[in-house]
Parts: C-alpha cells; structure tokens; sequence
C-alpha cells in the first residue's frame, strides 16, 4: 500500500504549479548503449514522438593521490518532442521520461508505457533496480521574507518558519523528509525556501521502490506509479492552505482520470 | 483476393502516410555543443551507475566488431523496432528464436547466426514496405487481422515461417498505392 495523506485527491488543478514530472526506471547496465548502434533500434521505435536526439557526454575527474585524470562517462541519449516539452533519456542503465507539459497521470503514463515498449522490443533489460516518480512544485507568492508563507502552507511543513520566537530574518529553510511505505518503498519529500526574497517554495517530491519490476508495457509499473502520482498529489492538497488551492484553479476530477 | 490489396481504411486514418518519417535516413545525432542546453531548476537525472574504467572497456570491444556481425545486429534492431504491437515473445517467435537468446543478440553477448541473415532481410523489407501505408502504432493490428491471400493473419504466417508470403502481401500494397 502506497502512502495516503489526510487530504482528497478528488480535486486537480487547472494551473498547477509543476515545474517538472520526471519518471525514471533504472536496470542494470547495458554496455552496448554506450554506442549509437545500439540505439538504434529504440530510436527507430520513437522517432515519430520524439524526433530529436542529442547526445550528452560529461567528463568525470578521477583524483588520485599524485593523480588527477579524467574519465569519459557513458552518454545519456535525449530524445525530444517537437515542441520540445517531453524530454526521453536513455543511458546504459536507465530510461526516463521528464515532462514540462504534464495534464495527468493517464496521459503520461500512456506516453511512458509506449517507451517502455520500445525499451522492451529494442533493448529488453532485465529488471528494475530503481523506480521512481518525481513531481517538483514551485509554488509562487508575494511574499517579503520566508516567514510570508504562513497561513499559505499547513503549519506542519512550515516547521521552524512558523515559529515566532526565532531571531532574526529568515533567509532560507529547506528540509528533507523520508517517508517509508509497507513496501520498503521511499517518499523522499524536500521542501523548503531557498533562496532570498523568498517568492518561491519549493515542494519536491520523488516517491522511488528498489523492488524488481519486468521492465515492459503492462498493468504492474503502471498500476505502481499511478499509485506514487496518488500519494504525491495527496501530498500535495495537503500541504497548500485554500488560498493557494483557489489560486491554482481546482476542479473536480473527470471520471476514470487517474492522479494529477 | 481483393481485399488483399486494401489495407483497412482505419488503420490510415491517423497518419497519413505522407506525414510519416521517412525510415530509410537514420537521423543525425548532434552533440550537445550543437545545441542551446536548457538549464534545469535541479539535477533531474542523475549520472549513470557505471565507471569510467567500464566505459572504456566496453567501447574498445564495440569498435571491434567484425562489420558483417554489426550489419546483422542493426538489422534485427530494426525490425524490432518496427514490431510495434507485438510483444517480445511473440517477435522471438516470428524470428524463430528463445527470447533469452533473442536478448543476447540485442545485447551482443550472442552472435546472430549468418543463416538468419535472409529472414532478417525479409522481415526488414516487409516492414519497410508496410509502413509506407500503416501507420508504425497500427502494426500490431495488421499483423493481427485476417488476410484472405494469407489464410490467416500475416503473425500467424509469420510464425510458421512464410515470411516470403507477408512480403508478397506488402509488395502488393505498394504496387496498388501506386495506381
């Protein structure tokens, strides 16, 4: 059972504040992606959606004692959309897909289930290691200094920043907060305000499973980040006071449309 | 026979064969440095779990393989590529293969034998030849629907080894588009 917050996901969001959806499913190494022949295959089976391709190589430093030498890095193959707005990576041990455009989890997960055919078809890996779906929110107020933001979140997640007693200007407050399932399964929450003059809150959330999953098309990957996407928008409703929630354009939720 | 040479109307519809891309250009990998990188708010991907010790490893075995073996490889990848509906155990069957050692030769740790060479070729072509009228999403549909020249579907003949008659079929669907 996934995690549930005390707040319905019975309402989505016109206007939510997602900066990024990104899903990754990581598998062990598949050393002849480290070539242009082998990804061919999967290019060829994707091309029509995501047309272009870029191939991202980054150099690691490896620092000896007397030593400093660098390393190539195996290449990360970044497919995307035309419009620029879906973005498809694949390395030798993971494949993820990042949307700057996310309306729902149905229409994603439909986009990610056609990937994860064509991984299957062109590449087939062996199971998961590491699956994970990620939602950063970047929530925008009018607010002078951190302390603004009470009265916009639930109290809980304000923590310290809802604490009158404190001295001083509050420049930043970031926190990071792990959250076990039954499963094993990891929430990772990471919240917080970085930066002066303070506008923006960050609400980060990556809810990850290390457990084997097949890595194809079907009802278990799907049926498991659509709960992660549940868990994340419950989260979510309950961290944001009504103010806010009436800022982002709630509505109820059409029937058979799955977590925002 | 007639309905032979008309592939079904709603498989066309979607994507007229006019809008799709043309599969004989493999397209252009660019470096990054080509192109303007989009700065991102965090590090959403996170490096790859590999060393750089493997990645050299790795790369100086793939650049030493023998060509006619690289050519096969490609080969098979594209028609799995162009399996789209099917799953990977019914692809194994078409080709005739276990999906373990169909695994192995994706991931060239098997050597795809020289007498699969003329199947390869075939499916390629057929392929090719289907996807100048049916839509790529639309394959597994095709390939599933009752062809009268066939006796059945095109995966069932494929399965049993005709390929040579699925490629007539599509040789004929090209011919007729023509008219």
């Amino acid at each position: 059972m996934p995690l549930t917050f005390p707040a319905s996901a019975e309402v989505v969001f016109e206007r939510p504040p997602l900066l990024v959806v990104l899903t990754q499913v990581r598998f062990p190494p598949i050393l002849t992606l480290l070539a242009e022949p082998g990804v061919a295959g999967f290019q060829e089976a994707i091309r029509d959606a995501y047309p272009s391709l870029i191939k991202v190589e980054e150099a690691g430093l490896l620092l000896g004692p007397n030593v400093v030498q660098a390393q190539r890095q195996a290449p990360v193959w970044k497919f995307t959309t035309e419009d620029e707005q879906w973005i498809l990576s694949l390395s030798v041990d993971f494949v993820a897909l990042e949307s700057l455009a996310y309306a729902n989890a149905d229409d994603f997960l439909d986009r990610f289930d056609r990937v994860l055919d064509a991984l299957d078809r062109t590449i087939h890996p062996a199971p998961t290691t590491r699956v994970g779906l990620r939602k950063v929110n970047d929530l925008v107020a009018d607010v002078h200094d951190a302390r603004g933001w009470r009265g916009l979140l639930n109290p809980w997640l304000l923590g310290i920043i809802d604490d009158d007693d404190l001295p001083g200007d509050l420049a930043a407050s970031f926190s990071i907060v792990r959250l076990k399932d039954e499963n094993g399964d990891e929430l990772l929450i990471q919240h917080g305000v970085q930066d002066e003059p303070s506008k923006n809150y960050r609400i980060d959330l990556d809810y990850f499973t290390e457990r084997p999953f097949e890595v194809k098309r079907g009802a278990d990957l799907r049926a498991l980040l659509r709960a992660y996407a549940e868990s994340e928008t419950q989260f979510f409703m309950w961290s944001i006071g009504d103010e806010l929630r009436s800022r982002y354009g709630p509505m109820a939720r059409p029937i058979n449309e799955g977590a925002q | 026979m007639t309905a032979v040479l008309d592939p079904p109307v709603d498989l066309l519809e979607d994507h007229p064969a006019d809008r799709l891309p043309d599969r004989t250009q493999v397209p252009k990998v660019s470096k990054i440095d080509d192109k303007p990188v989009r700065t991102a708010p965090t590090r959403r991907v996170p490096p790859t779990g590999i060393t750089g010790d493997q990645v050299a490893k790795a790369m100086r075995k793939l650049r030493h393989t023998n060509p006619a073996t690289q050519q096969r490889v490609h080969t098979l990848r594209l028609v799995m590529a162009g399996f789209e509906g099917l799953t990977f155990e019914e692809a194994a069957l078409v080709l005739g293969v276990q999906p373990k050692r169909l695994a192995r030769w994706l991931h060239e740790t098997d050597s795809i034998p020289r007498a699969k060479d003329s199947v390869l070729a075939d499916l390629h072509e057929m392929l090719r030849l289907l996807h100048q009228l049916v839509p790529l999403s639309n394959t597994g549909r095709w390939l599933r629907l009752h062809v009268p020249a066939l006796n059945g579907t095109p995966l069932e003949a494929l399965i049993a080894g005709r390929i040579g008659d699925v490629l007539r079929v599509t040789q004929r669907y090209a011919e007729s588009s023509f008219v």
